[in-house]
């Protein structure tokens, strides 16, 4: 009986320190499905905005300016995702390429926009390395 | 007492094993319900892209909407946004009538909407309520334009392709000849009103303005030739006349039910739209003939599927 004295302390210790783990793992993973969809839906944003950029606010060849891309479609992925994940860089793909400059490269195929997101999602309790992701969505070119 | 402590060994273990046991079942759960509802998003990006490429199509068609080739490029385009690396199991494109008023889509004619429905089967990792579950998602997109110019189109047979010619003389007689005449967006007008009411949909260019409401395939516009006329003395000389501010801009202007042959007039719907260049305008009022020197006419062709010039593209947008 006295060799039993304070076991049951430890094993609530094991279980408690097992039950926090696991609660603490479940949040981390939760938080990171969250801002994952979150980026998701920021790129999918981002590329139907790109896609219906009239044909004004283009170069010659209804092609879609990096640096325009940067400044609207990339603030406009960071405002949606907002703190939840650290956006690196946004890019704007017109595929098939039109070209910037005549004579333009002729639409082969039906005109597309990819919009690609990079970035990383923190670990909120630094249980783990922050995840890098990198999403993808395209729509029809409209201005093409 | 001691046989009271023996009577309780093992209590604690059947209470932690019953807790984990419901501890474990939730968390599974949270991760397949997780899961479904993030494959939801991805699979809605496959909707949505979908039903504005079917929608941009039939928007974009140069003539009537086409419902197969609609159906055909939002297929194709199923395959541009994965699922989780892979291309929907299910996907369903309709071509069909986006009713603004009550917000609901009907299957079939007339067509100004395209509705996709993508699903995907997931197979769950826990599947405590089943093996696999599928994640169904809808979208609808449909394409609502505003014309920029108050002329409407007869349904020609064969479709107004790009580069057919239009030709509306206008006057107050009976012109068969016509396959152009003038369309009056106010709302509610049932009988042909004086021209100064037309003339308001010009541009602002000719003196006009006021944007057309935006119009929907299956909408009924009161059509007619010309009661008096908008050919002034100034039609050719003054920056506002018509041969000054119409001659090459491109116009997006819808097609109506009336068949060509027959005097552009009376009430009609709504079949379709089309972007067409303004070529020419004659400007004469005591002349008979239309042409650029001759009577009041007014000479266009159908723009090739709105390339020339894109802002005056119908642009579509999801509305479900």
């Amino acid at each position: 009986m006295r060799n039993q004295k304070g076991q049951a302390l430890t094993e609530l210790g094991i279980v408690v320190v097992l039950l926090i783990m696991i609660t603490l793992g479940a949040v981390e993973f939760g938080y990171t499905f969250l801002a994952l969809h979150m980026v998701t839906q920021a790129t999918a944003a981002g590329a139907r905005a790109a896609s219906v950029l009239q044909v004004g606010n283009r170069g010659v060849c209804g092609n879609i300016d990096p640096a325009w891309c940067t400044n609207e479609i990339e603030s406009l992925v960071r405002t949606q995702v907002g703190s939840f994940a650290t956006v690196s860089g946004v890019q704007c793909v017109q595929v098939p390429n039109p070209g910037s400059s005549f004579p333009c490269s002729p639409a082969t195929a039906m005109p597309k926009v990819k919009v690609i997101v990079n970035g990383t999602i923190p670990s909120i309790f630094g249980l783990r390395k922050s995840t890098v992701f990198q999403r993808t969505q395209t729509f029809r070119d409209e201005g093409r | 007492m001691k046989r009271n402590r023996a009577d309780q060994r093992g209590q604690v273990l059947a209470y932690s094993a019953l807790t984990s046991l419901v501890f474990f079942g939730f968390a599974a759960l949270a991760v397949d319900v997780g899961r479904h509802i993030f494959t939801g998003r991805e699979i809605q990006a496959v909707a949505d892209s979908t039903a504005l490429t079917g929608a941009t199509v039939l928007a974009r068609g140069g003539s009537l909407p086409d419902p197969v080739q609609a159906a055909a490029d939002a297929t194709t385009f199923a395959s541009q946004n994965p699922v989780e690396g892979a291309t929907p199991t299910s996907f369903t494109p309709t071509a069909g009538h986006w009713d603004r008023q009550s917000g609901t889509f009907t299957a079939g004619s007339p067509y100004n909407a395209m509705q996709t429905v993508a699903s995907y089967s997931i197979g769950n990792i826990f599947g405590l309520w089943s093996r696999t579950s599928t994640v169904t998602r809808r979208a609808v997109a449909a394409f609502t334009p505003a014309p920029s110019l108050p002329v409407a189109l007869c349904n020609r047979p064969g479709g107004w392709s790009s580069g057919v010619q239009l030709t509306f003389k206008v006057s107050n007689q009976s012109e068969a000849a016509n396959t152009a005449g003038w369309a009056v967006y106010d709302p509610g007008v049932v009988t042909f009103p004086d021209m100064a009411t037309v003339a308001q949909y010009l541009p602002a260019a000719c003196g006009g303005g006021v944007v057309p409401p935006q119009e929907v395939i299956g909408t009924s516009l009161v059509l007619g030739n010309g009661v008096g006329n908008l050919f002034n003395s100034q039609c050719v000389t003054q920056s506002t006349g018509l041969a000054q501010c119409l001659p090459g801009k491109t116009f997006t202007i819808p097609i109506m039910s009336i068949p060509c042959g027959v005097p552009m007039n009376g009430q009609r719907t709504i079949i379709g739209f089309v972007t067409s260049v303004i070529d020419a305008v004659g400007c004469d009022t005591s002349s008979a003939v239309c042409g650029v020197a001759g009577g009041p006419c007014i000479i266009g062709h159908v723009a090739p599927d709105c390339l020339t010039d894109l802002a005056s593209c119908p642009q579509p947008g999801l509305v479900s």
